[in-house]
């Protein structure tokens, strides 16, 4: 069991972490986009750490990341941003672009923000310089190939996603970003890679994300290290600012450099640990033999007590109606065996059958406008609308009752009358019989009554219109009246999550019987004289109930799925809402997590099912 | 051969199944003018003695007939007009047949333009199954099937080559309204010829018949499908209309005509049934019977897949899927679907594959030196084909009931009109016929494949026959 749920979990989290679009990133993506503030920088780098979502997904390579790959995103992210040179050339290829080729040392002065003829000469000497095979010069006009010219600026997508990344890689590049800024020859180049390195060369901070976790040594190290975080931050400079200053704070990166540089350099062992340690995955996993689910999106609380808290909704729905499924299902199942191919057999599998191709969601719907919303919604276009029938209280008492109390009255007499023919031959006259189909004609009568109400107001009020309780029950309700209410507010619920099943468990009942009743033994147990009761119950039902047994484990997760839409549809705040919630929400730790839960109760069904079956057959034994 | 593809597919599988297992049975005089008598006619025959299962096969085909054919009963493109344009220039057009396959403004989903290219061929393909059926009538059985099978792989091929080049080469048609052309063009031509009838009334002169007759030539003509509705545009003047003369089943929440959403849905939802099934018992079938011929290893591990596949509460795994996919098409929820739910498919296979496997007959074709790929999938598997049938049956429901359900959620295909999509808007803007018909029109279709499924189950298990 746990190896499968290892490989389930992993299922889950490779279809989450491998699907298209970003998981998690939905809800940040408005403030990713390229003006944001330092604040919000901050937090969307918090956010990510707290889910791991800086973390490759499976296996880290990072430690022996190419400088090469770092100077591709620097350069990616610089030249987008601020720069006089870049901007100038920029300005200089836009005009290329907008005069057909062409571009004169006035126009560039005219366009752009250089303030001298001599600058924008030079800026544009600089072009020509980059792009040499691409433009001819003539006086002072340059001509440009239009189609050769590189685009100027790196798309808003391309440098986000550098960004993103160089956040992510986190202390695997500092060497890197230190060299650059040391070395490279471009002062934006050494700027950027400043302000780069005084966030991503701090320390984490040990559990910082449950402080709950941390030791009495824990904390001293946290603070020791927060300080160091807190003194690193301010090591930065202006863009503007002059060479002595730059010179102050990189003097300051130096010390600091020579003293951690050993942290950035890797031992094999420490290489397989980062490979196999710091990805997602194995964080994900460290947390989960934790019991720790993550926290949600929303609003930061674990995920585990959410589901917790929303799991006995969703169990009180599924058991309940298992439960109920096999009490109807398996009488059911017995009763079209013993009456093989009478009228009533022949009726049960046929509404059995209609029940079975029903969409739940199609009767959940239609449950609730009926039973439900009350005859002031009245679902019938032909009706008067409900001011109308509420002032003319007359309506109500017109042909439409006259008409459906006849209806119900007719129905039922004709029912009684077909179901008690040849009741006056005594020989056949059973107590069990008779209660039955006055049972029968009972339930008719009802159900011809509610038809007929349904039809003259277009909806009744019997049920609740949703929800779990009664809004305050808890509070104001003794125990019984609660669980009164609840069990008032899940009889719709309940029905369209049993119908279902219904049908199905109660056709392999009779055939799983129908298979038994032949056997010898039967023959042998009604040759004994034994009562046909014990022959069927005793002795058949025992051995022939057995494979829906096996049912039971493929019945959890479709009840499981079904109260899904059962839950959004009535409201009801379970699993299934808050999957659906998750869902809309990408609240990526709380979907994982309600996947991972619904499969550790289908596995516990299974189990469940696997012990009853070696329970009730005793040739099954798992030594 | 019947006139359309899913029927003549239908009758191909059975052909090839038939011919399979009929190396198995005696066969007594083969120039001999009796039926021949194997397992297929034999499970054929029993499946007739259920006439609810039989007329709920017809039903089937009438459905896919439907979905095929919806073009040429509702559309509002019409078969031929012939109007003046704004330069005065009198045109004829022929828009209907240029928009089934040439117009992606019009057909832009991929199930649509595939419906459509096998309405355009169907009439070749029944020319073409008669003139088999007429060549072969005299032929054994054998033969006939084996030709049967030639004609239906070459259209198969065809449709395929047809369906690659449509999505290679798409084309599309400026839009135009033809039905306001129509109806516009005969208000015009009625209003001229009131004018002058007027002024021949108040001039006392008698009116020309052939000025009348001019104008009328002069308005446009032509011939639409009986339902002139689209099944995509909105018709804002019309936001929920009820039922009505003209948008039978009334519209939705945008305007769009319900009865023509629900029956190019049609579409939808037997593709989605057919091909998400197709998929996963491809899957299971293959897994299945790898399990159950090789055992040892190879079982185990399929197994331990099988049983790791079966936590997964489907419904969930498929709406997580569905809803991280930013932009799900149909296919991707036939995917989807296809690669969850084929674990019920392999254990039934694994399970006939460990009957089977020690019979004589694979002995004997072990021991003749047969590549095992082929004892596998030409000896062994025919035998075993009959229940994953049923199950076939029963599946092409239930992926309709899922992928309804995930419309219904809203986390199908936003563009393609499902019937689940109808719902939801119903029960959004609490229009009961919005959640009746749509609803009624899943259960019919459903219950449909169940029959022929509970049929197909009961005449091919020996212990019910009669």
């Amino acid at each position: 069991m746990i190896p499968t749920f290892f490989v389930v979990s992993l299922i889950i989290f490779l279809v989450l972490n491998l699907a298209p679009g970003r998981p998690g990133q939905a809800g940040q993506q408005g403030m990713k986009q390229t003006k944001e503030s330092a604040g919000q920088n901050e937090s969307y780098r918090i956010f990510k750490e707290q889910f791991n979502l800086d973390k490759p997904i499976l296996f880290n390579t990072r430690f022996s990341i190419d400088r090469s790959e770092v100077d591709a995103l620097v350069q990616t992210i610089v030249r987008y941003r601020f720069q006089s040179r870049e901007e100038l050339q920029e300005a200089a290829i836009e005009q290329a672009h907008r005069r057909g080729g062409t571009v004169t040392v006035q126009q560039l002065l005219d366009s752009s923000e250089a303030t001298s003829a001599k600058d924008a000469q030079a800026a544009l000497d600089a072009v020509v310089a980059e792009f040499k095979d691409a433009s001819s010069k003539s006086g002072d006009s340059y001509t440009f190939q239009l189609d050769k010219l590189p685009i100027a600026r790196p798309p808003v997508g391309d440098v986000v996603l550098a960004q993103d990344e160089i956040e992510d890689m986190g202390r695997y590049i500092v060497p890197h970003l230190y060299d650059i800024a040391t070395e490279h020859k471009d002062a934006d180049w050494r700027w950027f890679a400043v302000q780069r390195l005084s966030v991503n060369a701090k320390r984490k901070l040990i559990s910082e994300f449950s402080s709950d976790q941390q030791s009495e040594a824990d904390r001293d190290l946290n603070r020791e290290i927060d300080l160091e975080n807190t003194i690193i931050s301010d090591w930065t400079y202006a863009r503007d600012a002059n060479e002595e200053a730059q010179k102050a704070v990189m003097a300051k990166w130096g010390d600091w450099y020579k003293k951690n540089g050993s942290r950035f350099e890797y031992s094999f062992g420490d290489k397989v640990s980062i490979f196999f340690g710091d990805t997602r995955f194995a964080k994900y996993w460290g947390n989960l033999i934790r019991l720790d689910l993550g926290v949600s999106n929303l609003d930061r609380r674990p995920i585990l007590d959410k589901i917790l808290e929303k799991l006995r909704y969703s169990i009180t729905l599924s058991f309940g109606s298992i439960i109920l499924v096999y009490l109807i299902s398996v009488p059911l199942g017995v009763f079209s065996a013993v009456r093989k191919d009478s009228p009533a057999d022949k009726v049960l599998t046929v509404i059995l059958f209609m029940l079975y191709s029903l969409p739940t969601f199609f009767v959940g719907l239609l449950l609730l406008k009926l039973l439900s919303i009350g005859p002031d919604y009245s679902i019938w276009p032909s009706m008067p609308p409900p001011e109308q029938l509420e002032a003319t209280g007359a309506v109500v008492e017109s042909w439409q009752v006259t008409a459906s109390q006849i209806g119900v009255i007719v129905a039922t007499l004709a029912f009684a009358a077909y179901s008690f023919r040849g009741m006056s031959d005594p020989d056949k006259r059973t107590p069990m019989g008779m209660i039955a189909r006055g049972v029968m004609v009972l339930g008719v009568f009802w159900a011809s009554s509610l038809l007929a109400q349904v039809l003259a107001f277009g909806s009744v009020s019997m049920f609740p219109t949703g929800g779990f309780s009664s809004v305050g029950a808890d509070r104001d309700l003794t125990t019984v009246e609660h669980l009164a209410d609840i069990g008032y507010h899940l009889v719709l619920p309940m029905v369209c999550l049993t119908y279902g099943g219904l049908a199905v468990i109660s056709r392999y009942a009779r055939s799983g019987l129908l298979d038994v009743i032949q056997a010898d033994y039967i023959r042998t147990a009604r040759a004994k004289g034994l009562s046909e009761p014990v022959v069927i119950i005793k002795h058949a039902v025992r051995n022939g109930m057995i494979p829906i047994l096996t049912l039971l484990g493929g019945l959890l997760p479709t009840l499981i799925g079904g109260s899904v839409v059962i839950e959004i549809i009535y409201n009801i705040p379970g699993l299934g809402l808050f999957l659906f919630e998750s869902i809309t929400l990408r609240d990526y730790n709380a979907v994982m997590g309600v996947l991972l839960i619904s499969s550790l109760l289908t596995l516990i069904g299974l189990l469940i099912s696997d012990i009853s079956y070696a329970l009730v057959d005793p040739r099954i034994s798992f030594k | 051969m019947a006139t359309d593809k899913n029927n003549t597919e239908e009758q191909s599988e059975q052909a090839s199944q038939e011919e399979s297992a009929g190396r198995l049975t005696l066969q007594v005089d083969p120039n001999s003018e009796t039926k021949e008598v194997t397992y297929w006619t034999i499970v054929w025959d029993q499946f007739k003695t259920n006439k609810i299962a039989y007329y709920g096969l017809w039903m089937v085909i009438g459905l896919v007939l439907l979905a095929v054919y919806a073009p040429a009963l509702c559309l509002e493109q019409p078969f031929v007009i012939s109007y003046t344009d704004r330069a005065g220039q009198s045109v004829t057009e022929y828009p209907w047949v240029i928009s089934l396959l040439g117009d992606r403004n019009l057909f832009e989903n991929g199930v649509d333009i595939f419906f459509n290219l096998l309405m355009v061929l169907s009439p070749l393909m029944a020319i073409s199954g008669f003139i088999v059926s007429r060549i072969t009538a005299t032929k054994r059985r054998a033969e006939r099937m084996a030709t049967y099978q030639r004609v239906i792989a070459g259209w198969t091929v065809t449709v395929l080559a047809g369906m690659v080049l449509l999505t290679l080469f798409p084309s599309s048609q400026p839009y135009k309204n033809y039905v306001e052309i129509y109806s516009k063009g005969h208000a015009q031509a009625q209003l001229e010829i009131t004018k002058l009838r007027l002024n021949a009334a108040r001039t006392g002169a008698t009116v020309d018949p052939a000025q009348i007759k001019t104008i009328e030539d002069q308005a446009p003509s032509g011939y639409f499908p009986p339902i002139p509705q689209s099944f995509r545009d909105s018709d804002l003047s019309a936001v929920l209309a009820p039922m009505s003369i003209n948008h039978f089943f009334g519209t939705d929440d945008r305007g769009r005509d319900v009865f023509a959403r629900m029956l190019y849905g049609t579409r939808i939802g037997l593709t989605i049934g057919v091909v998400a099934v197709s998929i996963y018992i491809f899957i299971g079938i293959i897994l299945g019977s790898l399990a159950g011929f090789f055992g040892g290893w190879v079982d185990v591990l399929i197994l331990r897949l099988v049983e790791i596949m079966i936590c997964f509460p489907s419904l969930i795994l498929i709406m997580t899927l569905a809803a991280f996919i930013e932009k799900p098409t149909i296919f991707h929820i036939m995917v989807i679907i296809g690669v969850i739910r084929w674990t019920g498919t392999a254990r039934l296979t694994r399970g006939e594959f460990l009957k089977l496997k020690n019979q004589e007959f694979v002995s004997a074709a072990i021991a003749s030196g047969i590549p095992m790929g082929r004892v596998i999938f030409r000896h062994v598997l025919p035998n075993a084909l009959s229940p994953v049938l049923v199950t076939a049956s029963f599946g092409v429901a239930s992926a309709i009931l899922l992928e309804s359900t995930l419309s219904f959620l809203g986390l199908g295909d936003a563009s393609a009109p499902s019937w689940g999509e109808l719902i939801n808007i119903g029960r959004q803007t609490d229009t009961m016929s919005l959640i009746l018909l749509p609803g009624l029109a899943i259960f019919f279709t459903v219950s449909l494949f169940n029959l022929v499924g509970e049929g197909l189950q009961d005449a091919l298990d020996p212990k019910r026959r009669r």
